[in-house]
């Protein structure tokens, strides 16, 4: 009786799941004709893609700019937006935010700002914290993380930051999932060993 | 030093990082995304009624059908693309700044030879704005339908209530937005040469196209992106001082606190009136009066922004010669002084080319009664008005000008 119940409840949760994705896919398809429905996935999205802006750039003001960059972009390419699923309208958003983040970092100008910012965003370690051992010191972290290519740098944020699989990061950046994880574990290497010269060097 | 993945998930897990979003910002950002939307639908749906027409026109009629592939022909012989996606008009851009009710953007005010200042701007119908500076921490409140300016020095717990009188019926000459949005209009209206195609450039990597409006005391550049047709960059020069808008967003949610004349608890406050009616000649050499006064007899190098400073410099030279400090009773003196000179200045400003006025005063002595230092035709007029070193008047014909 019990089991029949937990399998129950199991289809009532898969059903409701099911309807709600078709319902969003809906949603995606009449976004491209309906403001009401370009409203509502704007509502879905605008934390998420600020919060990405803001852990790309670390800086609330300048992620404000760069998630207005994002949305006015959507408002006048929906339309000839290829995409018919939630999942493909996301890949294509993250996309987006990476492509404008990624054209505010190129300047060089801008990242001594944002290296500042970084700085800031750091709770100090606490005194004799068994967990410090291989603590880096964030701004040079943040500095090495600058130096990277643009697109490893996504990759970095999108994993570290913002918790995505290795299949979501795929699709956002339009590779293979392998390609991923070998790159990222590059990524680390080259991180580590970046960061290991800055400290011989100072030693 | 982090080992692996799971240790680096460790180091970016101790972050303090702040992603609370700005409610303000999505609100604002969620309307002007949804207009971006609806306008691009409407030029969709142009395109759309215009290829319906010319398919049932073509069907109709043989006559039509000609006329109708003549048409799409001659528009592509001329460079006119008729399904809406050619490069848009001057009246397209400047369509925001003309109807917006608000606007808030950033502004550098920039005078040869003096720090670049820069401003963050809210403007709000009727004639209000606020402008908070940033090198010098001043916020600056201006309503010229109350006929009053406040000036709140927050660092400093002071204020400065500046009151008009005698302002004139068109004030859009004393606020800035306004008095775009007026010149903008004229160009708009009368599509002249006044107003130049300036073609595209990239401005933080967005390609942008500009127009350019010159015309008399009229020197206006405006750079917008082609797909919203919203301004990005609006370049503003009058005389030595260039003016440049970025970061303009149209019709925004302001609070009406940011236009509160009221004086926070707390504050010093000084108050000071000013005749805000149509500068005449008198005002010139009122101005030309008062700086031989206190410039030892010399008169002003130019005619413009550095003649302020000029004069500035000067009576802080002259405090430090007498060993004074420049108190704060004596600032608030000098800066009465430099807005009463300030209407002779803005009578030169307000002179239009054709007025062909010269100034050669600077090295000229008061009361020098044989050389001339300022002439200029007023409107209609055959003869010139010459002003000499001693601050009278002649009229003079144009073959007996000053050499």
């Amino acid at each position: 009786m019990a089991r029949r119940a937990i399998k129950l409840t199991t289809m009532v949760g898969a059903m409701a799941k099911f309807a709600e994705r078709t319902e969003d896919n809906d949603l995606v398809l009449r976004a491209k004709t309906q403001a009401e429905a370009l409203g509502r996935l704007y509502e879905m999205y605008y934390e998420r893609i600020f919060r990405f802006c803001v852990h790309r750039l670390f800086n609330k003001e300048i992620a404000e700019d760069v998630t207005s960059a994002v949305f006015l972009h959507v408002a006048r390419g929906i339309r000839d937006f290829a995409g018919r699923s939630e999942q493909d309208f996301r890949n294509w958003l993250y996309a987006i935010a990476a492509n404008q983040a990624n054209a505010y970092i190129r300047k060089t100008s801008r990242r001594k700002k944002l290296l500042a910012e970084a700085a800031g965003s750091m709770i100090p370690a606490v005194a004799g914290s068994a967990d410090i051992s291989f603590e880096p010191d964030w701004p040079r972290l943040y500095a090495a993380i600058l130096r990277l290519k643009p697109k490893h740098q996504t990759i970095v944020t999108l994993r570290f930051f913002e918790n995505f699989s290795y299949e979501q990061i795929a699709q956002i950046l339009d590779v293979k999932e392998a390609n991923v994880r070998v790159t990222l574990h590059r990524i680390l290497n080259k991180l580590r060993n970046q960061l290991q010269t800055v400290y011989d060097g100072e030693i | 030093m982090f080992k692996d993945e799971a240790d680096f998930e460790k180091v970016v897990g101790r972050l303090n990082i702040d992603t609370e979003p700005n409610p303000a910002h999505r609100e604002n950002l969620r309307r002007q995304m949804l207009s971006v939307f609806n306008r691009a639908k409407q030029e969709s749906a142009t395109r759309i009624i215009v290829f319906r027409t010319l398919r049932r026109l073509t069907m109709k009629s043989p006559i039509t059908k000609i006329a109708a592939a003549a048409a799409i022909i001659i528009a592509v012989l001329i460079g006119l693309n008729i399904v809406g996606t050619s490069t848009p008009a001057f009246a397209e851009i400047v369509k925001p700044f003309l109807i917006a009710r608000t606007a808030s953007f950033k502004m550098t005010m920039e005078v040869e030879g003096v720090p670049t200042q820069t401003f963050d701007c809210f403007y709000a119908e009727p004639m209000r704005m606020r402008q908070t500076n940033h090198e010098q921490g001043a916020i600056v409140i201006s309503d010229f339908q109350q006929g009053k300016i406040v000036t709140l020095m927050p660092a400093q717990n002071k204020a400065m209530i500046v009151e008009m009188e005698n302002l004139p019926e068109d004030q859009s000459k004393f606020n800035m937005f306004r008095e775009i949005r007026k010149h903008l209009q004229e160009a708009q209206d009368t599509e002249d040469e006044s107003v130049q195609f300036l073609g595209e450039k990239k401005i933080d990597g967005l390609t942008v196209i500009g127009y350019h409006v010159q015309k008399p005391a009229v020197d206006i550049t405006v750079w917008a992106d082609p797909q919203t047709k919203l301004p990005v960059e609006m370049t503003n020069t009058s005389g030595p001082t260039t003016y440049t808008m970025t970061e303009i967003v149209f019709d925004v949610e302001l609070d009406e606190s940011l236009f509160n004349l009221e004086i926070p608890e707390g504050y010093t406050i000084r108050t000071m009136q000013v005749d805000a009616s149509e500068p005449t000649e008198d005002d010139l050499v009122e101005m030309f009066r008062i700086w031989a006064k206190h410039m030892d007899g010399n008169l002003p190098s130019v005619l413009d922004m550095n003649a302020t400073m000029e004069f500035v410099k000067y009576q802080h030279k002259k405090l430090k010669e007498k060993g004074q400090e420049p108190s704060e009773e004596i600032a608030l003196e000098l800066q009465k002084t430099i807005m009463r000179m300030g209407r002779g200045g803005v009578f030169v400003q307000q002179l239009p080319a054709e007025s062909d006025w010269h100034y050669v005063g600077k090295d000229v002595k008061f009361p020098d009664a044989e050389k001339p230092i300022f002439w200029y035709r007023p409107e209609g007029s055959e003869t010139y008005r010459v002003i000499y070193g001693d601050l009278s008047i002649k009229d003079v014909a144009p073959e007996n000008l000053p050499q």
